[in-house]
């Protein structure tokens, strides 16, 4: 309830400041375009009066102050005399001509309020100046300044009236949009913390901020997801594939203990450190699996010549596989080097050779074949063996899955998960295929882990 | 040989220092790491066995505090703490080996023969020389009775380190630690293959063997 009344406190709040803000910079407008339009306008006017003068001095000074006298009649009784101000007084200021009544005298600018002959009463721009011993005075109404005042400040208050609404209406929309994709952001997080660890914040097709921040979230709730499916996974694991062999060695042990010395099948201490170095080791490889899934070690990656460790490990291999009576072949194309941890790599590739040296009979061909493709650096290992049907080769990465035909083999059933974490890790991606016959194992990196 | 040993279990100290002292060696024990480090500091050992979890001062800041005081003792890890760097971090912060609990005593004690007779540091030998058994380093050559023998690149390595570890015992994961630096356990013969093909090679064409197997423990090198 809290939050709604804050988004709504906070919509309200947006939606007011971003309005007040829009008829403050209105006005503003409105204040510059004023000013702007009055300074024009009267600069016009100034022209216009300018230009009078210099016409009305020009007649003075070719055609006497008789000529002048005249014209100003004329202009006096024109039709120019409603809007126009002419007037010629002597030297004392007594009024030889003009339209309006006496102006004392004076030079230059001024504004002021005045009735004219024809009865009208108006404001004037008007200019005094001196020709020869006489005062000159031109003028113009300020009306037409006034009048474009105050048009321009009627159509701006119509204006304001429907863009004000239009604009808070736009703004308490746009908040609330935002509040609402917030809110669905919280609701959906809320329904992670409840336990429901796929939820994902949700996302638009904008790729605005919200939907970038909506990306970091969603990246961090995934690595969580991650981190807590594999600490599940090995809770579970050691919950259900350690607990027969320790059961089982419990039973032993105990029937020792019942039948002392005499008791037969029971355990001797040598077989006992046995069982449970097996489930040390099994135990260490649950962990290191869940160590390398949480990806927190990539930071340790360095640059490891792929081809020499393939000479290195074929070195060590081959007479292991001579011995087996199997054949180890090596095929290094090119100068293989990648980013990544040296020492899981060289587990990883231990894995796959050991796995091809125990799970095929005498007589197989094993190969080792490392290269760079152009999707990235390759690593294959393919044997003559009995092969894994099509319908297992997913299975065989699960922890703990053991093939029938493996059972008889030592073994935890880690090795090809550890491969599979190994890889991803590196970003790299296992596949089981057929080597017609046999099996080909091919780890394929992408371009990126490449070391240059 | 009088060794220090910090280790807040009282069962595995017991235990080691039963062992230790079964051997002939005079064994200081330590519950935590403040103590610890005053024993390091105070006190001159040959060898210093440490946990890496400890009350009061962990383990690792003990081995850097030693090391920054100039002290060479040779330091062995015995930890729980097993994780993928963890390692690396222990042997970086100036420790010697690093061993993984749970473990066998004769590993430890194979390990701990291994430094208490570590040569000095630099070593400037060339030539490994055991019976008439004689290795150089330099040409990468290998005779017996002056007989050349050709081994191949992991066979020589092998060789060089038992040579390097004569009289004393070696154990299967120390082997595979320094010969192959793999830090697991291989689920193939590897080192059997090797220890093999290598007998082959120095031991059946001479009369007498060079290369004992030490049950349950690993493999001595001695005439």
């Amino acid at each position: 309830m809290r939050r709604i009344e804050f988004r709504r406190s906070s919509t309200s709040r947006t939606a007011a400041l971003y309005s007040g803000l829009f008829v403050v910079s209105s006005l503003l407008t409105l204040a510059i375009l004023l000013f702007s339009a009055t300074r024009d306008l009267k600069a016009q006017i100034h022209e216009a009066i300018q230009q009078d003068i210099r016409e009305l001095t020009n007649i003075y000074d070719k055609e006497g102050e008789t000529a002048l006298v005249d014209d100003i009649k004329g202009l006096s009784s024109s039709v120019e005399a409603t809007r126009s101000l002419y007037l010629l007084e002597e030297a004392d200021g007594r009024v030889i001509i003009g339209n309006v009544p006496r102006i004392e005298p004076f030079d230059g600018w001024t504004e002021t309020r005045l009735t004219l002959a024809s009865s009208e009463t108006s404001h004037f721009f008007i200019y005094g100046t001196r020709i020869g011993e006489l005062w000159l005075f031109v003028g113009r109404r300020a009306h037409s300044v006034w009048e474009i005042q105050k048009l321009i400040l009627r159509s701006v208050a119509w204006a304001l009236c429907i863009t004000i609404p239009i604009a808070f209406f736009g703004v308490v929309t746009l908040a609330k949009q935002a509040s609402r994709r917030v809110d669905a952001i919280a609701i959906a997080m809320d329904a992670y913390l409840q336990g429901n660890l796929s939820q994902r914040v949700p996302q638009t097709s904008r790729g605005d901020e919200i939907d970038r921040l909506a990306d970091n979230i969603n990246n961090v709730l995934r690595q969580i997801e991650k981190l807590i499916d594999g600490m599940k996974q090995v809770t579970s694991d050691v919950a259900h594939d350690l607990r027969t062999p320790l059961s089982r060695l419990r039973q032993r042990l105990e029937s020792a203990k019942e039948g002392g010395d005499k008791a037969q099948g029971s355990v001797k201490p040598s077989e006992a450190i046995e069982e449970i170095d097996g489930i040390l080791a099994t135990f260490d490889a649950l962990l290191q699996i869940a160590e390398i899934d949480s990806g927190a070690k990539s930071t340790t990656f360095g640059e490891v010549d792929l081809s020499q460790l393939g000479q290195f490990l074929f070195d060590t291999y081959s007479s292991v596989a001579d011995d087996n009576g199997q054949n180890l072949e090596l095929d290094v194309v090119g100068n293989v080097v990648l980013r990544g941890s040296r020492r899981l790599l060289v587990q990883l590739l231990v894995n796959l050779i050991e796995n091809a040296i125990r799970h095929s009979p005498t007589g197989t061909s094993i190969k080792l074949a490392i290269c760079n493709r152009p999707a990235g650096p390759a690593i294959a290992v393919s044997d003559t063996g009995p092969g894994i049907p099509p319908e297992d080769r997913e299975r065989v990465f699960e922890r703990f899955y053991r093939r029938d035909s493996s059972r008889s083999t030592p073994g935890n059933g880690l090795g090809l998960a550890l491969v599979r974490s190994i890889a991803e890790l590196h970003g790299a991606t296992v596949t089981l295929s057929d080597n017609a016959p046999g099996l080909i194992v091919t780890v394929d990196f992408p371009s990126t882990a490449a070391a240059r | 040989m009088k060794f220090l040993l910090i280790e807040d279990d009282s069962e595995v100290a017991g235990y080691v220092m039963k062992g230790l002292e079964d051997k002939g060696h005079d064994v200081d024990s330590a519950a935590d790491g403040l103590q610890g480090l005053h024993l390091c500091m105070s006190e001159k050992y040959d060898l210093i066995i440490a946990d890496r979890r400890l009350p009061g001062m962990d383990g690792l800041s003990i081995v850097k505090a030693v090391r920054a005081a100039d002290i060479r003792t040779p330091i062995l890890f015995l930890t729980t703490v097993s994780g993928l760097e963890d390692r690396v971090e222990g042997l970086n912060a100036g420790a010697d080996d690093y061993l993984v609990k749970p473990f066998a005593f004769t590993e430890l004690l194979a390990r701990v023969n291994a430094l208490l007779r570590r040569p000095p540091l630099f070593d400037a030998q060339t030539v490994l020389l055991v019976a008439d058994l004689e290795m150089n380093l330099i040409q990468r050559r290998v005779t017996r009775g002056g007989q050349v023998i050709d081994l191949l690149p992991r066979e020589f390595e092998l060789l060089q380190y038992l040579m390097k570890n004569a009289d004393r015992v070696v154990t299967r994961t120390m082997l595979l630690e320094h010969v192959w630096d793999f830090h697991f356990d291989p689920k193939t013969s590897v080192v059997e293959t090797h220890i093999s093909r290598l007998r082959a090679k120095i031991d059946r064409p001479f009369d007498q063997p060079l290369i004992h197997t030490v049950p349950r423990s690993g493999y001595s090198l001695h005439a």
